[in-house]
């Protein structure tokens, strides 16, 4: 009796407790979507795979070996859609970051590329700067740096064989660096990051910069990677991205 | 495993049902203004907007896309979206590439580039670069998007987006002044690439009607500038403006 008493009391606190969740869920967040802990990002045909490493006051850029895409990958022309990878420097939040790397589809200065351009941007997606007039070759080893400003130098990206200059773009202290493989595609789902169904992916090596710049490899990193692509490494330094569908 | 208990979840499901019936879940009325904010949607995106060949002369379509989300990043990692993502109504992009691109005397130094860097694809490699511009003065490339969104302000917000902090907008290109009749804009003209023969010349247009933004991209040989695209633009706006009060 006493056994059977405990266990409707124990019931009755258990509905009234999700109960009260529910209702409390429904007044605060009516309508809102459901946040997904593992994905990168929550905005519709945007996903990402990135990794990130740092941080310390003396550090002032990131540096990656990494290959361009294989011969002929582009994205279908359909003005929208982008593929791109890249690597970053951030501070603190509320800051501005600092991102360089290459990309194919949409562009801001330029409409459209179907080639591998170099690009960089401020503030993650404000201010981008594509490098109009210059490709990159596909299927080629290149050097990733992309440094803030630091003492009298300004910031400096370098994308293979092209270099670009932000200008006088610090980011704060303590620096964090990223690394990412991003695509952006509204309606087909198809476009690949960073390779195809033969040649699945890209094969970072990580390295930070100090304010002698001077490059060391990563100690570690943490990742994130968004549903329907991937992501592997050794968890230190190296890392590879794949995933998409053939377009 | 764990047991399910069926009445407490009924209890649970009950009180569900009650919240959405008192708060209006899945009950969504459509206000005028949100009936005029798609009528606006619809009528910016039709194709009749659009330039035309008759317009622009031996060019073909090669992108012809409507938009169901903003075509921009969004907010970056962690950040919430912008005005103009969650005010996004819909938007249509035409771009249009010149025959001689196509079919014209320069087509083997185009792939003959495309070759060198290994692109492989059904339109050109652009921006286009090389013989082509150099031997052509004109339009090569225009590109004419069209996006609508529920309240001005947040077009205006897209609009205010493509200025960058440094009050240059990108390396060989300079700002120019606002285009006839619209309320906000972004506009720049230069070349695409360092200064040479062979880099195409460009001009770029973003401006805000009401809550429509017309972007428009000219591209190609030496004579592209302000004065040679201006009726082009003009023609643009206008229909725009035209159609969409009709």
């Amino acid at each position: 009796m006493e056994d059977k008493r405990r266990r409707l009391v124990g019931a009755l606190i258990r509905a009234l407790t999700i109960s009260s969740v529910v209702v409390a869920a429904v007044l605060i967040g009516l309508g809102k979507p459901i946040a997904t802990l593992a994905a990168c990002s929550s905005y519709s045909g945007h996903s990402y795979a990135y990794v990130q490493s740092g941080t310390g006051s003396n550090v002032i850029g990131t540096g990656a070996w990494t290959t361009t895409w294989p011969s002929g990958y582009s994205i279908r022309n359909n003005g929208i859609n982008f593929s791109d990878e890249a690597q970053w420097v951030d501070g603190p939040p509320g800051g501005i970051d600092l991102e360089g790397g290459f990309f194919s589809g949409a562009g801001h200065n330029v409409a459209w590329t179907d080639g591998l351009m170099p690009y960089y941007t401020l503030d993650t997606w404000q201010s981008e700067v594509d490098d109009a007039g210059n490709f990159l070759q596909y299927n080629n080893k290149i050097w990733l740096n992309t440094t803030e400003a630091y003492g009298a130098n300004g910031a400096f990206i370098q994308v293979g064989q092209y270099d670009m200059y932000p200008g006088n773009v610090s980011v704060g202290s303590p620096v964090q660096n990223y690394a990412q493989g991003e695509v952006y595609d509204t309606n087909d789902y198809h476009v690949l990051m960073g390779g195809s169904t033969t040649s699945p992916g890209e094969s970072f090596h990580e390295q930070w910069e100090d304010t002698s710049r001077n490059f060391y490899d990563w100690g570690f990193y943490g990742s994130c990677v968004d549903s329907g692509y991937g992501l592997s490494g050794n968890g230190t330094d190296t890392w590879n991205n794949w995933g998409g569908q053939n377009a | 495993m764990r047991r399910i208990e069926p009445w407490w979840v009924y209890i649970s499901l009950s009180v569900i049902v009650a919240a959405m019936t008192i708060f209006g879940l899945g009950v969504i009325e459509q206000r005028p203004s949100a009936v005029a904010s798609q009528e606006q949607g619809s009528c910016s995106t039709a194709v009749s907007v659009f330039l035309t060949r008759r317009d622009l002369g031996a060019f073909t379509v090669m992108v012809n896309r409507t938009y169901t989300q903003p075509p921009w990043k969004g907010g970056g990692i962690g950040q919430a979206a912008p005005d103009f993502v969650t005010e996004y109504l819909q938007g249509r992009l035409m771009g249009y590439i010149a025959n001689i691109a196509l079919h014209g005397p320069d087509v083997p130094a185009e792939k003959a580039r495309e070759h060198r860097i290994g692109y492989v694809g059904k339109w050109p490699l652009v921006p286009l670069e090389g013989p082509i511009v150099r031997d052509n003065r004109g339009l090569l490339e225009v590109y004419e998007t069209v996006q609508s969104f529920k309240a001005w302000r947040a077009a205006a917000t897209w609009v205010s987006t493509y200025r960058t902090y440094s009050g240059k907008p990108y390396p060989y290109s300079h700002w120019i002044s606002a285009p006839q009749g619209a309320r906000d804009s972004v506009a720049w003209a230069g070349t695409m690439g360092p200064p040479r023969p062979g880099t195409e010349h460009d001009v770029y247009y973003n401006a805000r009607y009401g809550s429509t933004v017309l972007e428009m991209a000219f591209q190609g040989g030496a004579s592209v500038n302000v004065q040679f695209v201006k009726p082009y633009w003009l023609k643009a706006a206008h229909r725009l403006v035209s159609v969409c009060r009709s």
